[in-house]
């Protein structure tokens, strides 16, 4: 088993003011789509109780939940296995993680997006992305470009050297509290 | 091997059949589906409205779906009434049926396990018995369908099921992985008691059948 790093995942210090996570089988979303919307839209009302301005933190964290939790369900390679959504309120930001299991594929187009997103690239990105037919990773981009967040991912490989090489992907979003507050 | 034929009632039932027919089309062709919203271009499919189901020793083995109203032929296909007309042929079947009553038979799954046993004709004839694609009807509805051509030339013909191709189906990306240049889509009708061989349109359901007393193979349509 061998784990990596891209883009920006770093632990945050300070112990988190509450820690909610919630899983789902991935099939699930496939079968009703809009549980995506719903699931992120459950947890942005959770959370916003831990912010001043909540309707404008609510439609930040939905907004950012929806596109980690839509890019999980889709590019999960077995859509049995769970998809886990986990937020933790760190005071001064928050982090949002969806974890899943996908292919090697995807590893190689979301680390690329992710280790060019941490170079600064969003405006890049967004651009090529908007002018080509090819549209992987936009939502991810919007969420750097619209509200400065910090994305990075941790990939974990299942079963090395097979084939069928399958990785649990951790997706990390942090946020910075102003930015969910639009201040 | 004799099959159990249904049509689903139960939430159970209907959640059998959306997650089957969900795990196939995902897999092969990436979408999804969802009661609320469909986006073509997002690959969002709408679920039918029913689902027949194939049963052997109660272990679902295929389904099929049924477009009550608003059928995707009809949303998506741009197909206008004269088409539908021009499709129907004489005017006295055109007396008899309205191509404003539509319904559609859709999202066809044989599971994995089961394949290799003609279960996708099978199942697509005991779609066009009137106890499922009639059923809730005050008057027969003409039934359609869109699809890949070899659909038609190697599931419907060999079923008996005789088709009237109405035009060219239009190109979205949720079709990207499913229809391609060599074997294009197309929107089809059938004019329920003049195409759908009386042992199809007169099955009973429920009921238990075995494939091979159900599908002598006919002509191509």
């Amino acid at each position: 088993m061998t784990t990596r790093l891209a883009g920006v995942f770093e632990e945050g210090t300070a112990p988190p003011l509450t820690s909610p996570s919630i899983a789902m089988p991935a099939m699930d979303f496939v079968v009703q789509w809009n549980r995506c919307g719903i699931t992120a839209d459950y947890l942005a009302d959770y959370l916003a109780y831990a912010f001043e301005r909540r309707d404008v933190a609510r439609s930040v964290i939905t907004t950012a939940a929806n596109e980690l939790l839509e890019n999980a369900a889709k590019f999960s390679s077995d859509k049995n296995a769970p998809v886990r959504i986990a937020a933790r309120v760190r005071g001064d930001f928050l982090e949002l993680e969806v974890e899943n299991v996908t292919d090697g594929d995807h590893v190689d187009t979301l680390t690329t997006v992710l280790d060019a997103l941490s170079r600064g690239e969003a405006p890049t990105l967004f651009a090529s992305r908007i002018e080509s037919t090819e549209r992987g990773g936009l939502g991810l981009i919007i969420l750097v470009r619209d509200y400065a967040a910090r994305l990075g991912a941790r990939i974990v490989s299942a079963n090395g050297g097979s084939l069928d090489q399958t990785f649990t992907v951790t997706v990390r979003a942090s946020i910075a509290a102003d930015e969910l507050e639009q201040r | 091997m004799r099959f159990e034929v249904r049509m689903a009632r139960s939430r159970e039932d209907v959640a059998r059949c959306q997650y089957a027919i969900a795990e196939v089309y995902n897999r092969q062709y990436g979408v999804v589906f969802s009661e609320d919203h469909h986006d073509l271009e997002a690959k969002i499919e709408p679920w039918p409205h029913r689902y027949l189901m194939v049963l052997h020793d109660g272990d679902l083995a295929s389904t099929v779906g049924l477009y009550l109203r608003n059928t995707y032929v009809e949303r998506f296909g741009q197909v206008e009434r004269a088409e539908f007309e021009h499709a129907l042929g004489g005017e006295k079947t055109i007396e008899v049926y309205d191509v404003g009553r539509l319904r559609e038979i859709t999202k066809l799954i044989v599971k994995p396990e089961y394949r290799g046993q003609n279960l996708s004709r099978f199942t697509i004839g005991c779609g066009h018995s009137r106890y499922f694609c009639q059923t809730e009807a005050d008057a027969p509805y003409l039934i359609t369908f869109c699809g890949k051509r070899s659909i038609a030339t190697r599931i419907y013909a060999p079923s008996g099921l005789h088709y009237r191709c109405v035009k060219p189906f239009p190109i979205y990306k949720v079709h990207e992985l499913y229809r391609s240049p060599e074997d294009p889509m197309d929107s089809y009708l059938l004019v329920p008691e003049v195409d759908i061989p009386p042992r199809w349109y007169g099955l009973e359901l429920p009921g238990e059948y075995e494939v091979a007393e159900l599908l002598p193979m006919e002509p191509a349509s």
